[in-house]
């Protein structure tokens, strides 16, 4: 299987998958990146996105939120947080969580002074926006 | 003496405590394999962060001591201890959050830490140590299974926070570690500043690193020990469960052996009674 990659997703709760697959498309932190066979050595942090992978002309995604990837030889380890396929995803509630978020990003009635607070409250809600976004996207392809 | 009615009626109520007793271990049994479940869906990701994180490390010599993650490793020598304690909310477990509490006062006595603070999980921790000189921060009880990765989060990246900033020389982790059904064995480990791990070789392939192989360290670094703790919890409740049913089985077996006992005793009682009347009747007629 020389021309096929291994690819591994692993998260603390469990494997999500451990398959032989023809390319991976992952959410890095600093942009998309697409691995073939023979790939260069890489390890590279993830980003809340979308990663998919093709096998036998079969395009799949998976949601990943934070995690890292490791690419060495023709093995990709995908470590994330939370990994979840389209079949796992509740399309309305994650509608329910974009519109939360979004309100509290927008109205966001804020309960405290203090900017650090603030601050990391933002970026609280932006993440769960995001997440809510990148599960809506997976959730269709199915 | 005892009557026949109050030997009856004791008998009747070690019955009663040996039914819940069996069925608690028969729960416990169930819940232990989930929890063993857990634990090894768990695996596969510890071992690979870990090894991962111990092959980014042989890069760096350890000399860089202010940067972003070279302040996790510093080690400073001082006092102001954290302490993350890992125990259950409830107890019928034999000695299993009692001996780590122990083990986990005496050590902080053996270092002459007088109040460390503590973040504890699960309620038996927190009976414990409320009666010490030791500060506690945070008890968190009644935790779902869902929540636990978010909670640890949380903990962990507020004391990771203190540390760099310097207001804690150290931070520690105490819990159960799961060898098997019969053996959890109170271990208390040093999360922070972290122990450097042991390397097989020194990793120089050519790597791409997306972003710098410093920030990815730190990141991973962070996970690292988050894992750590997230990984303990699942011990503990494995442990917990493990605990609870060699205890229930126990108390099982010591019931029935009561149970055989009060038996035998209202047995001879009874028959000390038929006699006792049968001679009352007997020397009655002889008089006659």
């Amino acid at each position: 299987m020389a021309n096929q990659l291994s690819l591994e997703v692993v998260t603390p709760h469990r494997t999500v998958l451990i398959e032989d697959v023809d390319s991976v498309t992952l959410p890095g932190i600093e942009g998309e990146l697409g691995i073939l066979p023979e790939h260069i050595p890489l390890l590279t942090i993830l980003d809340t996105g979308i990663m998919s992978y093709t096998s036998n002309g079969n395009k799949q995604v998976i949601a990943v939120h934070w995690g890292y990837a490791q690419v060495e030889g023709n093995s990709v380890r995908v470590l994330a947080e939370l990994a979840e396929t389209a079949e796992e995803i509740d399309l309305q509630r994650a509608k329910e969580a974009e519109k939360k978020a979004k309100n509290m990003l927008v109205s966001g009635i804020s309960s405290t002074t203090d900017l650090e607070d603030e601050q990391s409250r933002q970026k609280k809600y932006e993440g769960k926006l995001k997440r809510s976004i990148v599960r809506q996207t997976v959730a269709q392809f199915h | 003496m005892a009557s026949l009615k109050d030997i009856r009626k004791r008998i009747d109520s070690v019955k009663r405590t040996q039914k819940t007793t069996s069925a608690m271990k028969m729960v416990s049994a169930a819940k232990l394999r989930r929890s063993e479940d857990n634990i090894r869906q768990a695996t596969p990701y510890a071992k690979e962060l870990k090894s991962v994180v111990s092959s980014l490390s042989t890069r760096f010599s350890g000399e860089e001591q202010d940067t972003g993650f070279g302040r996790l490793f510093r080690d400073t020598g001082g006092k102001r201890t954290g302490v993350i304690l890992v125990t259950t909310d409830r107890g019928l477990c034999g000695g299993f959050n009692a001996n780590l509490s122990k083990v986990l006062a005496q050590q902080l006595a053996d270092e002459d830490i007088e109040s460390a603070e503590f973040v504890i999980l699960g309620r038996k921790g927190n009976d414990f140590f409320k009666k010490t000189s030791h500060k506690i921060l945070a008890n968190h009880t009644g935790t779902q299974p869902g929540e636990q990765l978010g909670l640890v989060r949380e903990i962990v990246s507020d004391f990771t926070r203190r540390f760099e900033a310097g207001e804690l020389d150290q931070v520690n982790l105490a819990y159960n570690h799961f060898f098997s059904v019969i053996s959890q064995v109170p271990v208390i480990e040093q999360l922070l500043p972290i122990k450097p791990l042991e390397t097989e070789t020194v990793d120089e392939r050519e790597i791409i690193f997306e972003p710098s192989p410093e920030d990815i360290l730190e990141t991973l670094l962070k996970k690292y020990v988050q894992n750590q703790v997230y990984v303990s919890w699942l011990d503990t409740i494995a442990g917990e469960h493990a605990a609870r049913m060699t205890s229930m089985d126990a108390a099982t077996k010591n019931a029935g052996e009561i149970i055989d006992k009060l038996q035998l005793h209202y047995n001879r009682t009874r028959q000390a009674a038929i006699t006792s009347e049968l001679i009352e009747i007997i020397s009655g007629a002889e008089s006659l």
